[in-house]
Order: C-alpha cells, then structure tokens, then sequence
C-alpha cells in the first residue's frame, strides 16, 4: 500500500493527466468536459474488479504501452454504456456497440482512449523525468475479468498489484466512470518509486 | 442445488461432492475441468500461463500456470480413487488485437497449446473444448451431469 506521501503524488499526478485529458477531451467534443480525479492508490487486482463492477461486467477497455525509460501497460477501462454515451456524444448521435456503426464507433473509442492515456503519460513522465515513446491503441469490449487478464500477464508485481486512478468525467449533463491502470513491468515499479522519491524497501 | 464453488484467477478447486464449479471472466487464460463422472470427482482450475519455469515461488502459484495445475490436481483425484478421467476446456482468447504485437504475446494460444500437451502426457482424454476467438467467458461445470456451460457477452451462452 502506499503511503499518504506517496497517496499525495501519485493523485496529483492523477489530476495533472486529467487536466491535459479534459482539455484534449473539449476540443475533441466540442463541449467543455470535466474530469476529477477522486482516488488514486496502489489497489490489489481483486480490488480493482470489485470497483469496476465485478468480473463479469460489461465494460470497454483501451489499452496502450509505454517504451522507452519504463515498460508499463496503460489500460483505461469504462462500462460499456458510459463508454456509448462518450462516444454518441462524439459522434453526435446515440450508439450502440456491435450495431451497424460499431467500427466508427471502435475508431472514436481508440481515439479517446488515446488522448486520455496519452494525457496521463504525459503526466506521469513529466513528473517522473521519464522519456516515454506511447504505442497505437487496441481495444476490447467484453468482460472486464478477461480484459484485465492482459494486464496481470504484464505484471509480475508482489500480489498482483496496479496504480489505480479512479476517474469522473462530466460533460452535457453524462456523469460518466472510468478507470485507468498503470501497470509498470517488474522492474519498472522500482523505478517509477525513485522517482518518486520513495523507498519501497523501507 | 448442489454447492456452487466460485474459481478466482490462478486457483483451482476440487470436490468429491455434486457441486457447481465456475469462474468468470476467462480472457486468455483457460478453464480447465478435469472429472470422473462415475466416482463424483470434479475439479477446474483458471490457468493463466503456459509453463511454471518462470516461477518464483511455485508452491504457492501451482494454481497459476498449465502444467503445476494439471499435474497436481491429476495426482489428487487419483489419490482419491478416480480411475476414468476426463478434461473439458475453455478460454485462451486474445482480447485486446494488437496491430505490432510480437507472436510470443500469443498468450492464449499458448495457454491452449500447454493445457492439451499437459492432458496428453497425464494420459487424460480431452471429450469438449471451447477455446481461441476473441470473446470473454464465464464457465460452469455441473459435476452430475458432466455439463460445461459457457456464457460470453457478444456470443451467446454454449454447452460442451
């Protein structure tokens, strides 16, 4: 677990990203978007499938990768209808995954996810002094278990732990949920607490 | 009803009662279902790597990986009097489709490929499978009957 130092850096740099995200986000709308970040924490797996609703639940995921000083897997993780919601409001009309515009609706998915997530990399090398190269997206929209699945692969963290950073976007009226999961590979943890500033053996 | 065992990522559970066994959300990893009908044996497990040679503690991950979950659950039920076993398996998808992703990241193929070769060298026939593709599944395996039934989101609910 993190402690309240560490609580305080790791949230601020959760609000940071939000604040580049919901910038990015307006313009890509064309409405203003707010995005707050109510938590931010180090949270075990089973935890984080509790809060997202459950293994089973419906959700849409956009999955990225960090190279260069890290190797991290970035996943942002929304449920299925708060992610039809966001992306109606791109399209500026109702959608529906799997309907006849899925894969205009899957390009606006990615795209979203790749400015929010590229909004929190910025965040984050900016306060780790880290030079990041961001991959292209991929996605998935099925449950969230088996999409969490890809990111416990990547991790070999002492009992399969994430950077858990809890996300509320409004916007129009849409209070909507989201999740974004930093997921350092084994050495990469270690580096990103120096950064920090922290002793993770002490 | 008979008791129903829930099945997290990288455990496994064995009954010699009726008893419903299930996990949810398999992605890449596979659910495998490893019984003798006839004595009442059942077990699954959620495997989530092909090969424990990359294991630091592997006592404590037998659950985790293809070959420790099926040599070890094989050596129970037999320790238990199973004389006739059978596997069923589902999982192993990809979920996410990388555009420049290397073939190693395969996981769920591999996953499928250790949990087969693993059956064979226990000798144990594989009846049913419902494996690859791209969609998530939930399984349940009613120990009395021998049914697996398989939900995912986009496709629908299966029995094997």
């Amino acid at each position: 677990m993190l402690n309240s130092d560490q609580k305080d850096i790791f949230r601020e740099i959760g609000n940071i990203g939000a604040g580049h995200a919901a910038t990015a986000l307006s313009t890509l709308l064309g409405k203003p978007i707010e995005i707050e970040v109510p938590s931010a924490e180090l949270e075990s797996f089973t935890t984080i499938i509790d809060r997202v609703g459950g293994a089973e639940a419906y959700t849409a995921g956009a999955l990225l990768r960090f190279s260069g000083d890290i190797r991290a897997t970035l996943l942002f993780l929304m449920p299925l209808h708060d992610a039809e919601k966001l992306i109606g409001q791109l399209m500026k009309s109702e959608f529906q995954f799997f309907s006849d515009s899925h894969e205009m609706g899957v390009s606006a998915w990615e795209e979203i996810g790749n400015i929010l997530i590229g909004a929190y990399a910025r965040s984050i090398s900016d306060w780790l002094d880290l030079s990041l190269q961001v991959s292209v997206p991929a996605s998935a929209f099925d449950m969230v278990g088996a999409l969490l699945e890809v990111a416990l692969l990547e991790s070999s963290t002492p009992g399969n732990m994430a950077l858990y950073i809890d996300t509320h976007l409004s916007s129009a009226g849409n209070e909507l949920t989201g999740h974004l999961l930093l997921l350092p590979e084994a050495n990469a943890f270690q580096t990103v607490f120096q950064r920090l500033g922290v002793d993770i053996d002490g | 009803m008979d008791e129903l065992i829930r099945i997290g990522i990288a455990e496994y559970a064995i009954s010699k009662q009726p008893v419903i066994l299930r996990t949810a959300g398999l992605g890449s990893c596979v659910g495998v279902v490893i019984y003798d009908q006839e004595r009442g044996l059942s077990s699954m497990a959620h495997v989530m790597l092909p090969d424990s040679a990359i294991s630091r503690n592997r006592e404590a991950e037998i659950g985790k990986f293809a070959d420790t979950a099926i040599l070890e659950i094989v050596k129970r039920l037999r320790a238990n009097g199973a004389l006739r076993l059978r596997a069923k398996i589902a999982g192993g998808a990809q979920m996410f489709q990388f555009k420049y992703e290397h073939e190693s990241m395969r996981i769920g193929e591999r996953n499928i490929a250790s949990v087969k070769d693993m059956l064979q060298k226990t000798g144990i026939p594989l009846v049913a499978e419902d494996v690859g593709g791209t969609n998530g599944r939930t399984i349940e395996f009613h120990s009395k009957s021998g049914r697996l039934v398989i939900r995912t989101v986009n496709v629908g609910t299966l029995e094997i």
